[in-house]
Parts: structure tokens; sequence; C-alpha cells
């Protein structure tokens, strides 16, 4: 898949670039925001309730690292938070927390690379490793020690497959494939057009491919 | 031989149109499992696939990419991640308006490290200035040497004739007047005398005769016992000009008298 090809899928998708459905469009959504404008704090407990598993888990999978993703989580928050003043609606309320913590992961990243040059980021740690317990650590009833063996040896080889590729496409990928967002709301949480969204996508798929091949 | 060439040429020209094709697909097989292909793209894709079996490996790999980070563990959240996002939050809402916490707030925000570093510089520096402090002569011995020796020197008018070679006056022998002599004045003789103190390291000692007149001012009339520093004299002499006395007192009046000072400077360390 050369470069010119992308850029002309790109440019082809351009047009179609539109945002996903207003704020407004879910009742819900739209009644919780006003709450939040009133700085409700159950309004916001309420929010974080919802979105703390998603955003976790998305900073995680970026950053591949327990207690970074916990500190990108809480500050990604805290920034809804602060500027819950200023969200005009104009994208979806998930949308624009999604916006947020991709910020949050990448700049924490970037510090962390600026500081760590001779570290590498590991993405093959253990899920939740701030939190896990003896309990979690076993095997779950279904798997045998060795079938939980090899299902670990395998996320790892995936997520440092993942850390391997380029950061955009990485973004894309975990967006897309991870969190299952549409293509519409990933343009709105990059604020790219769909275009660019698919080309990073497929260019993602394609890089993991390579690096994954055996596992298919 | 010219025949076989030509179709060798028509081979080759269809594989790389073939291999074209597939790339061109290979573009759009990413979008066509997300079935984000227009109708038309996905007719031709599909149209394609059915024929080609490298296609059909490349798009059967894509699918096995998305199902292998589609099927990765679940992601457990830390379970105190909600309350380390809703305390400070609760805490910030109800002292919103303290200005205290507000300073907390905003040191919180800092880089830590800077914080950490202006902290120990603080520190440091109210350390390195208790040290000086504590190295300076202790004031509240020479005060209470002063108050406990100097100031309690009474006697009677007989005394004072006697000790400075004045013929008697009043009633001879009368103790009804009593008398006080010269005391250094706390405060001004212990600036005065601290240049002594301070202008050089080391142990002095010297004795002399100093006349105290009724204005408090002092001057040297002999050195009985010499420093070992001579600058010692020069410096004792500006002392003594700087009223560092309460003059001697006769039935309530100052006047001028002579005394034996002795001057002791001793280093004091630790």
């Amino acid at each position: 898949m050369s470069a010119g090809d992308m850029a002309a899928l790109e440019q082809t998708s351009l047009a179609r670039l539109d945002l996903e459905a207003r704020s407004g469009d879910d009742p819900h959504e739209a009644r919780l925001i006003a709450r939040l404008r009133e700085a409700d704090l159950e309004a916001f407990e309420e929010l974080v309730s919802h979105f703390e598993r998603p955003v976790y888990s998305l900073c995680f999978r970026l950053l591949g690292d327990a207690e970074e993703a916990r500190d990108a989580a809480q500050e990604t928050f805290m920034r809804v938070y602060r500027g819950l003043g200023s969200f005009r609606g104009d994208s979806g309320l998930k949308t624009w927390i999604y916006r947020i913590a991709i910020n949050q992961a990448m700049n924490q990243q970037r510090w962390w690379r600026r500081r760590h040059k001779d570290q590498t980021v590991s993405l093959e740690l253990s899920r939740g490793e701030s939190e896990s317990t003896l309990g979690n650590l076993l095997p779950s009833g279904a798997a045998s020690p060795e079938q939980q063996a090899i299902s670990n040896e395998r996320e790892g080889r995936i997520m440092r497959a993942l850390g391997e590729i380029k950061q955009d496409y990485r973004v894309a990928l975990v967006l897309r494939e991870i969190e299952e967002l549409s293509y519409e709301e990933i343009a709105a949480a990059l604020s790219i057009s769909i275009g660019t969204v698919k080309s990073r996508i497929a260019r993602g798929r394609e890089e993991l491919r390579r690096r994954i091949r055996d596992l298919l | 031989m010219v025949s076989s060439g030509n179709h060798n040429s028509a081979q080759a020209r269809k594989w790389c149109v073939v291999a074209m094709k597939c790339k061109n697909f290979k573009l759009t097989a990413s979008a066509y499992l997300d079935r984000e292909l227009q109708p038309q793209e996905m007719a031709s894709y599909k149209g394609h696939l059915a024929g080609c079996a490298d296609c059909q490996s490349y798009v059967s790999e894509l699918n096995g990419v998305s199902y292998a980070l589609a099927t990765l563990p679940r992601v457990d959240t830390p379970r105190e991640l909600h309350s380390y996002v809703i305390g400070p939050i609760r805490r910030g809402v109800n002292r919103r308006f303290q200005p205290a916490q507000r300073l907390v707030d905003y040191c919180q925000r800092l880089n830590p490290r800077l914080i950490s570093y202006g902290v120990g510089v603080l520190v440091s520096g109210i350390l390195f200035a208790l040290t000086l402090a504590g190295m300076r002569p202790d004031r509240v011995i020479v005060a209470t040497i002063a108050d406990r020796y100097v100031t309690a020197i009474l006697g009677s008018d007989r005394e004072f004739d006697a000790y400075n070679d004045v013929p008697p006056h009043g009633s001879e022998g009368s103790l009804q007047h009593a008398y006080e002599l010269p005391r250094v004045v706390q405060d001004s003789s212990l600036i005065s005398f601290s240049n002594i103190a301070y202008r050089k390291p080391g142990n002095e000692g010297a004795w002399a005769l100093v006349e105290i007149g009724a204005d408090g001012k002092g001057r040297i009339i002999q050195v009985l016992e010499k420093p070992n520093d001579p600058d010692v004299i020069g410096d004792l002499e500006w002392s003594l000009s700087k009223r560092p006395f309460q003059p001697a007192v006769l039935s309530g009046h100052p006047v001028q008298t002579r005394i034996v000072l002795l001057v002791q400077k001793v280093d004091v360390s630790g």
C-alpha cells in the first residue's frame, strides 16, 4: 500500500467527513450535560462511573503501563471537569472525552520519553497491575494453566507489536478494534477526516499483520 | 520463437495488471472488513475476491488481526480511580473559596520536582541562618556579668574620695551620702565593645586605668597590661569614646572618676 494510494483514499473520503450525531440527539446525554454545566457533582460522578472503564482501557492500551494509564485517566477526568464550562456540544460527549484522553495519553507518553530516553515503555505489562490480586492472577475456571500461559504470551506479543507501530496508527486501531468506535466517532475524536481514519486503520492493520503473522 | 516471445510478454503484462489490481484492492480490504465501502466498491471488490486466492488470504489475515485485537482480555479498571477523581473535586467544591486551599491546589499543579527543590533551598537557608546565629557571642552572659558585678558596687563618699585621690568633702567620714561607681550601660556598651570582639579571632586581655567623665565617655589614662595585639588599645579607646558608661553618681549628681578596666576577649566556638 503506497503513500500515494493512501493519500488518494484520504482525498476521496474527505468530502464525506461527517461528525457524529450531536449531543442533542440523545435526550439522556443532553440532560446530563445540562446538569454538568450547573456544576452538579452527582452528575459528574455519574459521568465518571460511565466512562472510567473505557477511558482507562484506552489509556492503558495506548501507554501500556497501568500506573501511567491510571494517572492519564485521572488527569483526563480532571480536565473534563474543568472544561465542562467550555464544552459547546459540537461533538458528542463521548468523543469529546475520548479526545481529551488521547491527548493526555500522548502528552504523557512524550513527557515519559523525554525523561526516560534510555528506557522503553513496555506494552507487555499485565492488565491492572496496580490493583492485581492473587485471584486475578489465577487462571479462570475454563482455562488450564497451559492455556492461560499461552494466552498471556499471545497477548504480550500483540501488545508489543501494537507498541511498535506508528503512534497515529496505533491510536486509530485501538479506537476501532478495541474501543469499537465507528469511523465517524474516530474522525471526531481525532479531528481528522474519515479518509484519514480509513488510511490509518488500513496501514495499522497492515503493519500489525506483518508483525504477528505467525499468530494468525 | 517470435510467437513465443509475444506470448510471454502478454503473460507478463497480464500478471502486472492482476498484481496492480490486487494492490488496489488491498487498499480497500480494511474498509471492506469494516463495511465502510460504497455499494459499487463493495460489489467490485467482492467480484475480484471471488477469483483471487491471494486477496482472499490477505483479507483473512487482516480479519485475524482484527480478531486478535478485539479479543484481547478486558482491562480491569483500578478500584481507586473513581475516588482519585472524585475526591479532589469534592474537596475543591467544599473549599473553593478558601485561599489556602487554592494555593495548595495551585502548588499541586506545578512541577513537583521544582517544588521539592524550592523547599530544599528554603530549609537549607533557614538552617544556615540558625547556624550563623548560634555562632555569635552570647549576649546574655555579658548582661548577667554587668548586672551582678558592676552595678552592685556601692560605697560611701569617703571611699569615693580616697579612690579618686581627691580631698574629702562634705562631713568628714560621713556615711550618709552613698555614691555609685560608674558602670557599663548594657545596650550601648555591648555595641561599643563589639568591635573589639569581632575585629580579629583569638583570645586577648588588657588592663588599663580609665577615666570616666560625667558625660559617660571614657579615656585611657594608662595601660597597665598590654595586649598581644596593639590594635586592641586603639579599639578600646574608640569604644570608650562612645559613652558606654553610666558615670559615677555622688549625691545625685554625675561626677568624673577613674576605674581599672579589665578587657578580656575569649573566642567561643561551636
